[in-house]
């Protein structure tokens, strides 16, 4: 298929003074050095942070505004969305921005007669037809918008951040839609932050960081870089935060002769470290929301990998250095379930076997340091436990990961009684799934299953036992 | 974009321009022509009994004087206005620059239109004389609209580098005023700076004009002609600047 968007060393400059005379030229690099093309029929996705150049790329392409260097190919018809408010006239009824909004677009007039009931059903704003649009609420200003640019067939389709707009069920009729453009091989380039959009919609995700092209890639691994390289600004971050409050805080000693000095920096870095614990407790989140789908849908190439592992591996040391913090509770559930993830996907490597055993370790150790109750804490890791699924994982780690939960509970055993019967669950969770396995695989073809594996999964299952057993002692 | 949806986006332009000037006013569209009614009236009622000039017909003479400056200086200082209030457009959309600039041309010439008929109905309430020739008048019309929109494309392209270009125009429109032949007939000066005076299209269009509609002298063809060319000279020329720098042309706002 051709090329039907080709750029070439595209850079652009802003001029932030160009309106006076008397003061030197201002110039920001909006964009350097971009190189990319697009084929007829993909879906790009464009994200990266506030400010890294997404809306002044999609500006270029869509023929607004002028690169200051390089070669540019673009088709004739574009359809631009590029925000909610540009194009709406105030003053005009609705019927009367049909036509205003639906001429800007190139559509014509014959055409969007036809087209006006359809853009009525779509956005839902037929009784306020006559109104103007400045009594419209914001949700029904861009439904019409969006109906409108809909309402004809484009070559290309850019789209800027309009999904973030708007309630649950426009979303959906939005998703709707440009999933059946999708279906229809329309070009889309889409930028968003809403990574489930990209990463159900998008072939190929573009990742900007101030003014370059990061990667242009298949969208878990644009994703995962993407997050790590904000991890990466977290973690330096907090590093010189955490340094700088050190340093403020001997200051503050020094000259304790001025007594309101040291708590207001106290009250001060109290402050700046619960913003540092939100931030990283979001990143997570929207990194393991991404993670999660991408493993969903089973995008489990070995590079995507290590990137998540990279980008889960600094997440967690800025979460551990995040010590002696307010909301000490949610950092460790956050850890909790970034050891988990760094587990299910080292699981699936095969060769890290050792790794797994590194990590349970380091899930002992850490997350007993953390001022949790206890019996939560044993209770959180035989939940682990139970969640990990035996046909993944050697077997013989199972069993060592038991004989570790069982020195945990007998070390530092909180409730004990509790701990100990939530123990017996997690080994007879691991029977009944030996049990299972076992006779799925007979029932479903007898002939299939090797000796060995019968062999494997009944042994599994006696130690198992065995182990759940002696710990049977306790109760005596 | 195709030729027909420019054309089409340009009438919607006008549209909303006319709406806008008068949706919110209790008369509403009657005020497009009460306005200049009762000007054109005022103007005609000194001139009748508070002042007289050895000016045959000065009512009049003056009605077309004021009504061609006040289409060229209204429709010219529009543009750079209407520039400045859709620049949030321009940022947003792939619209061809040219296509505001004739749409606010086109909104002026609204108003001249309107302007023209109370003029022709006064005329015909106070029994002026209409000659035939009058028919001819409309020609020169056409003639103002395409200079004042070659005008307003240059304004456009210089105003899209320098900002200054509002306040610079307001002076150069009070300046023109009266260097142009509005209160006075260009006749009153001397035959070798009357050359020159008479190279301003505008004291051109008007003094045709004013042959053609109040004096019932047909116009030379060759005074035609030169106005008919250095027209379509500035016409042309301020197409062509238009199209050489309508690249970035909305990022400049």
């Amino acid at each position: 298929m051709n090329n039907i968007i080709e750029l070439k060393n595209i850079k652009k400059r802003f001029n932030l003074k160009k309106d006076s005379l008397f003061e030197h030229a201002k110039y920001i690099n909006s964009l350097s050095n971009i190189n990319f093309s697009i084929k007829e029929g993909d879906c790009i996705g464009i994200i990266g942070n506030n400010g890294s150049g997404k809306t002044t790329l999609l500006k270029i392409l869509s023929g607004i505004i002028e690169p200051t260097g390089g070669k540019i190919k673009i088709p004739d018809k574009i359809l631009t969305l590029l925000d909610v408010g540009g194009g709406i006239q105030e003053e005009l009824t609705g019927k009367e921005n049909i036509y205003f909004y639906g001429s800007l677009l190139g559509i014509k007039k014959e055409f969007l007669e036809k087209m006006v009931p359809e853009i009525l059903d779509f956005s839902g704003i037929r009784n306020f037809l006559d109104i103007k649009m400045k009594y419209y609420s914001t949700g029904m200003k861009l439904r019409l918008i969006f109906a409108i640019s809909m309402s004809v067939e484009h070559d290309i389709y850019l789209i800027d951040e309009i999904l973030a707009v708007g309630d649950n069920e426009f979303q959906q009729k939005c998703l709707g839609k440009l999933r059946s453009l999708r279906s229809d091989k329309k070009t889309i380039v889409i930028a968003s932050h809403d990574f489930r959009v990209i990463s159900e919609l998008c072939d190929k995700v573009i990742v900007m960081h101030k003014g370059k092209i990061l990667t242009f890639s298949k969208p878990g691994i644009a994703i995962a870089k993407y997050l790590s390289k904000n991890i990466e600004n977290i973690v330096s971050e907090n590093t010189l935060l955490l340094s700088d409050i050190k340093v403020q805080l001997k200051r503050g000693s020094k000259t304790h002769m001025k007594k309101n000095l040291r708590p207001a920096l106290v009250s001060g870095t109290k402050d700046k470290l619960k913003e540092a614990t939100e931030r990283t407790i979001i990143t997570s989140n929207l990194f393991l929301d991404a993670l999660y789908s991408d493993l969903k849908k089973n995008v489990s190439k070995n590079d995507l990998k290590s990137n998540y592992l990279n980008s889960l591996v600094k997440l967690k040391s800025t979460l551990l250095g995040l010590k002696n913090v307010s909301g000490e509770y949610i950092i460790y559930r956050k850890l909790r379930e970034l050891f988990q993830t760094e587990i299910l996907i080292s699981m699936s490597q095969k060769e890290n076997k050792e790794r797994f055993r590194e990590i349970l370790c380091l899930f002992d150790k850490e997350l007993m340091e953390r001022d949790v109750d206890l019996a939560k804490l044993t209770r959180d890791f035989g939940d682990f436990l139970k969640w990990i699924n035996i046909d993944l994982v050697d077997k013989s780690l199972i069993l060592d990961a038991l004989e570790m939960y069982k020195e945990i509970i007998d070390k530092r055993a909180g409730d004990v009684s509790f701990n100990q019967w939530n123990y017996h669950q997690v080994c007879i969770n691991f029977i009944i799934s030996a049990d299972y396995e076992l006779s799925c695989e007979e029932n479903k073809a007898a002939e299939k299953i090797s000796q060995k594996r019968i062999m494997e999964l009944t042994s599994f299952r006696e130690n198992v036992n065995r182990i759940r057993l002696t710990a049977a002692g306790w109760t005596k | 974009m195709e030729l027909s949806s420019k054309f089409q986006l340009v009438l919607e332009f006008t549209k909303r321009e006319f709406k806008l000037n008068y949706r919110n006013a209790f008369f509403g569209y009657i005020w497009s022509l009460l306005s200049p009614l009762f000007m054109l009236t005022a103007l005609y009622l000194v001139f009748t009994y508070v002042m007289s000039l050895s000016i045959p017909n000065y009512q009049f003479f003056l009605l077309i004087g004021i009504i061609c400056w006040n289409f060229f200086s209204e429709a010219t200082s529009r543009t750079i206005t209407f520039l400045h209030s859709n620049s949030n457009l321009l940022g947003k959309h792939r619209i061809d620059p040219s296509v505001l600039v004739i749409s606010s041309c086109l909104s002026s010439a609204i108003t001249l239109v309107t302007n023209i008929v109370i003029f022709l109905v006064m005329a015909y309430f106070f029994r002026l004389y209409l000659p035939v020739f009058g028919i001819l008048s409309l020609f020169y019309l056409i003639l103002l609209f395409f200079f004042t929109l070659g005008i307003s494309f240059v304004l456009a392209v210089i105003y899209s580098f320098f900002r200054d270009l509002e306040h610079i125009w307001r002076l150069a429109m009070l300046v023109g005023f009266w260097i142009s032949p509005v209160l006075y007939s260009e006749n009153v000066l001397e035959e070798g700076i009357r050359r020159i005076y008479m190279l301003n299209p505008i004291a051109r269009i008007i003094s045709h004009l004013r042959n053609a509609l109040i004096y019932n002298f047909p116009n030379e063809l060759m005074q035609s002609l030169i106005t008919c060319v250095l027209v379509l000279i500035i016409f042309l020329a301020g197409s062509y600047i238009m199209e050489a720098f309508k690249k970035g042309f909305g990022e400049r706002f």
